[in-house]
């Protein structure tokens, strides 16, 4: 069991913006813990795996505001270049390069709240 | 002296100074710190009034002489509470007596606001401010009453401010205090009343308010928003200064009463509904616990279900919270949809979204958005937004309808006058009470097919409401006409017809002298036109001025073919009433002078229509004869 700020410094997101913006800490870990259930990432690998552009970038999109609302900077980061790459794409490959850093960062993401949620 | 600490008195001398004392108060006490501070009730009326023991420890701790007025059983006393020392032992001589009609007027007066009759600020300053107390306390302030005011004009503000003072105080007991405040703000203090109580009367307060009649106004109604807490022993003041809190609560919506004391689903009903729309649950739940506290929510997770929600919810709706990036039916189309429906001038949106492009902001506002918010959502940012808002679309909202009240009642004053003097002028005519109102329909018929017809005649709604209106006015100068050529039965000799001709533009000169004061208005000038021209011919054969063709402005045009035609079909004292379609040919076929054929096409084109528009002759109100 770790804190939440302890949870958004080990990977690397803004804890203090976070809880000034979002009414305090207790608010803040109830939405944080609350992203675990969030679906816009599984739906943007869905997307990328069938190859559906558009929806893609609806996932993507979501993903990155979420992520912005939360102060998960180094999550929110990925997200935009991924993003930007599918925004008005016929295909879903040039977003391949980004997704793997995506990836990497909502795995770090998932896991540290799931500590801070023992 | 006596009246200071200072001065000691032995036990003998301050029997003698109560004695002396007593000859002018039928109540004395000569009262210990202890007796002050240990008898558990009042000194002077039990645990009926909570007063004078502060005043009592006030006085012990070295305050001057203090002053009180109390009521007891319906009488007023003044009580006096002066300092003095006995054997050394600090001690208050507390002097208490009625208070005589003297005393008392002048006290009302000098506490009493001139306009409202009730407390002014004076009073709360000196007497209430600083009491503590067990109390209810309300800040009662009318919605937009420097609006009131700016438009209807100072007096009628000052009888409206009598008029909901008078109001709140049906609503209050008739032992509350009222004061006024402010301007517009009232503050009443209700002592020792249960909350339940309190909100009740406050409510009423609030429906007084609505249903006052302002003498002269009737149906302008105003409205309060009212902030209500109760103080347990806190000064009168601080309980106002919470009040006002909860007053800027209440104005977000016209006549709210908001109260400490009601429960959260209570107020629930009072508070603005907000729409929020955003594909994203996350998004939609950080924005839901931002705003649930203070409005009602609504949510919609894609656009077409946001607009199902405007359609179903309606007025009730006061904000929308619009993300863009949606699937399906995205913020741009939703927003689109709302403007061609112009709900967007009633309900207004805010765009929320994280594409901060100067591009997607700009095409927000183009297409009607308020406000736009970019993510990350600060709480302090969107709380304050969405306030501000929804308060200035309220406030758009009462001002909107307090001016088209206003701008009614003025047409109607205008209508009535104008209707008043003509029907002066048909009696003096001896024409039937009907042939201002047909000329003035006529006029409107003819002129709105004429706009249709001619390219070069471009007159709008109003500008021809304006020369209907005018035409009222075409026969003025007849005033002048002797009655015995006016109301000649028989053909007017030539000598007789030329001093009728006159009217012309004896008429013309009555409206341009008595409209001076009126140069360049529109209802003026036409009314000029149509009293000098109304009796030129398209050929030039008419009078006074013999113009031609368009040279005789159009709106006297229009008028000399309704007057002929009303002429032709009513009945004069020199001759019998014609046929509606015998009229018609009649002025086709030049027999009443030539007339502009455009305007003789329109006459044609209308004259199914005539008939059903004016009056017919039981609908007419026969005028009295004077």
């Amino acid at each position: 069991m770790i804190s939440m700020r302890e949870a958004y410094e080990k990977i690397g997101a803004n804890y203090d913006d976070a809880c000034a913006r979002l009414m305090g800490e207790e608010m803040l870990a109830r939405f944080a813990l609350k992203f675990l259930d969030d679906e816009s990432m599984d739906k943007l690998e869905a997307a990328m795996a069938a190859g559906d552009a558009k929806e893609a970038f609806m996932a993507a999109h979501t993903l990155k505001g979420v992520s912005q609302n939360l102060g998960f900077d180094n999550l929110y980061e990925p997200a935009v270049v991924v993003t930007e790459a599918l925004r008005g794409a016929d295909a879903v490959d040039g977003a391949r390069a980004g997704m793997h850093a995506l990836q990497q960062q909502y795995a770090a993401t998932m896991s540290a709240l799931r500590e801070a949620a023992e | 002296m006596l009246n200071n600490h200072e001065a000691n008195l032995t036990d003998e001398e301050a029997a003698a100074e109560v004695a002396r004392v007593a000859k002018t108060y039928p109540v004395v006490r000569l009262l210990s710190a202890d007796q002050i501070k240990g008898d558990p009730n009042c000194l002077l009326a039990g645990d009926r009034c909570p007063c004078l023991r502060q005043s009592g420890l006030e006085v012990l701790a070295g305050s001057d002489e203090v002053s009180e007025r109390l009521l007891n059983d319906g009488v007023e006393y003044r009580a006096r509470l002066r300092p003095l020392k006995v054997e050394g032992e600090p001690h208050v001589l507390l002097m208490v007596r009625p208070i005589d009609e003297q005393e008392a007027a002048e006290e009302d007066l000098v506490y009493t606001d001139v306009l409202t009759s009730v407390r002014n600020r004076r009073y709360y300053e000196e007497k209430l401010r600083s009491a503590r107390m067990q109390a209810g306390v309300a800040m009662i302030d009318l919605d937009d009453f420097r609006a009131f005011n700016d438009t209807y004009g100072r007096h009628a503000g000052d009888l409206a401010l009598g008029a909901v003072a008078t109001a709140i105080r049906s609503g209050v007991r008739s032992t509350d205090e009222l004061v006024r405040f402010g301007c517009d703000k009232f503050v009443a203090v209700m002592p020792n009343i249960p909350s339940d109580d309190f909100a009740r009367r406050l409510r009423q307060v609030s429906d007084a308010v609505h249903s006052t009649i302002i003498p002269g106004h009737e149906r302008v109604s105003l409205t309060a928003c009212v902030g209500g807490v109760r103080i347990n022993g806190e000064t009168v003041d601080e309980g106002v200064s919470q009040a006002v809190q909860l007053l800027s609560r209440a104005k977000a919506k016209a006549g709210t009463v908001v109260t400490d004391a009601e429960s959260i689903e209570a107020f629930q009903s009072e508070k603005p509904t907000v729409l929020i729309v955003d594909d994203s649950e996350m998004n939609r739940a950080i924005l839901n616990e931002m705003l649930k506290d203070e409005y009602c929510i609504l949510e919609a997770d894609n656009g077409r279900a946001a607009l199902d929600m405007v359609d179903r919810y309606g007025d009730e709706l006061s904000l929308v919270l619009l993300d863009i990036v949606m699937p399906g039916m995205n913020g741009f189309e939703v927003l689109g949809d709302l403007s061609r429906r112009s709900n967007i001038d009633n309900l207004p949106v805010i765009m929320i979204s994280s594409e901060d492009s100067d591009e997607v902001v700009l095409r927000a506002y183009e297409l009607g958005a308020s406000d736009y918010v970019n993510r990350p959502f600060d709480s302090r940012v969107v709380r304050r937004r969405v306030s501000n808002t929804i308060r200035l679309y309220a406030k758009q909202r009462r001002l909107t309808s307090l001016l088209s009240q206003q701008y009614n009642e003025r047409v109607k004053n205008s209508r009535m006058l104008i209707d008043i003097m003509a029907g002066v002028m048909e009696l003096r005519n001896g024409e039937s009470g009907r042939h201002v109102t047909n000329i003035e329909k006529l006029t409107e018929l003819l002129l709105g097919c004429l706009v249709h017809r001619s390219d070069s005649i471009s007159l709008d709604n109003e500008e021809r409401s304006t020369i209907a209106l005018a035409s009222a006015l075409h026969d003025i100068g007849k005033m002048s006409i002797d009655d015995a050529i006016l109301n000649k039965p028989g053909r007017l000799t030539s000598e007789e017809f030329e001093i009728m001709k006159t009217h012309t533009t004896i008429g013309a000169d009555m409206l341009h002298e008595l409209g001076r004061h009126h140069a360049g208005n529109a209802l003026m000038e036409y009314a000029y036109q149509i009293a000098r021209w109304h009796h030129e011919r398209w050929d030039g054969k008419g009078y006074p001025d013999g113009l031609k063709g368009d040279d005789i402005p159009i709106a006297a045009q229009v008028v000399s073919v309704a007057d002929v035609y009303d002429a032709l079909t009513s009945v004069r004292v020199y001759k019998d009433a014609i046929p509606h379609e015998e009229a018609i040919q009649m002025i086709l076929d030049g027999k009443c002078g030539t007339f502009n054929p455009l305007l003789l096409d329109c006459l044609l084109e209308v004259q199914d229509r005539i008939a059903e528009t004016l009056a017919r002759p039981a609908e007419v109100v026969a005028l009295p004869t004077i």
